[in-house]
């Protein structure tokens, strides 16, 4: 391993564990010192994404469906990205798990999922 | 091995394939729902089914070791997305999903292209996300420092 790669390591760890104890100890629902959504603020509208920071809160909390109340797409996504990230991890010794789990139809399909939940949630409210 | 003589039409599409030898499907996408047909026997049934196509997907032994999918920056979109507050996310998911593409058909050169641009809305989102997260939390941080200022002039 390359010592340029060690450092984004240990800097991405670092930067975790400081992102873990500021979520876990600040709640961003009654804490104005988050960052706000842009497209949000800009638009009017919500983005895939909002209520993601309450939903780590939540589920640094052990509290599913607090997160889930939040943001539950971001609460279904969970499975999915740890599977990407361990096909990430495998993607040269394994490149035919790395094929099955990005297979075309799957992923497709949450990008569909990604869409509907957008429009969604915007009717809904939710 | 005795199935080294077989032959095997597959049907890609709706289109009949074939027939390839055992050997060739070693080289090909298939997948264990990919219906196959094996020459002189009845009926198509699915490659998962055949206990002899097996190795296809079940063991590294028998596959293109040649072929390493190129990386399709897809986990990385997706978080993008979910934490960018930004349509970058969104626009990285939709190459992904093309690079993933040219994957499947093994066109290497053509999934670097996607996956790159992949990456490019990436790190784009990321960054803008990042500089426009820091710009709130600044913006609280000078009002703070502004209202300490006017309650104690």
């Amino acid at each position: 391993m390359s010592n340029k790669r060690k450092i984004l390591i240990l800097g991405f760890v670092l930067l975790l564990f400081v992102l873990v104890l500021v979520y876990y100890n600040y709640n961003p629902a009654n804490n104005k010192y988050f960052p706000k959504c842009i497209f949000l603020s800009l638009t009017g509208y919500k983005c895939p994404g909002c209520g993601s920071q309450r939903a780590i809160y939540e589920l640094l909390h052990f509290n599913l469906v607090g997160a889930f109340k939040v943001n539950m797409f971001l609460v279904c996504s969970i499975p999915l990205v740890v599977l990407l990230i361990v096909a990430e991890f495998l993607r040269k010794k394994r490149p035919q798990f790395y094929m099955q789990v990005n297979s075309l139809k799957f992923i497709i399909g949450y990008f569909l999922c990604v869409i509907v939940w957008w429009i969604l949630r915007n009717i809904l409210g939710v | 091995m005795e199935n080294q003589n077989k032959l095997y039409y597959l049907s890609l599409k709706g289109n009949r394939q074939g027939p390839f030898t055992f050997l060739q499907l070693q080289n090909m996408y298939i997948t264990p729902k990919t219906m196959v047909w094996v020459a002189g026997e009845s009926g198509w049934r699915m490659a998962g089914q055949l206990e002899e196509l097996r190795p296809l997907f079940y063991t590294e032994v028998h596959y293109d070791q040649s072929f390493i999918p190129v990386k399709t920056w897809l986990v990385e979109a997706i978080l993008v997305t979910l934490f960018c507050c930004l349509p970058f996310g969104i626009i990285a998911i939709v190459y992904s999903i093309k690079a993933q593409s040219m994957n499947t058909q093994r066109r290497r050169s053509y999934a670097q292209r996607y996956s790159y641009a992949a990456k490019n809305w990436i790190l784009g989102g990321f960054f803008t996300g990042l500089v426009l997260g820091l710009l709130t939390f600044g913006f609280y941080y000078l009002f703070g420092v502004f209202l300490l200022a006017g309650v104690f002039s």
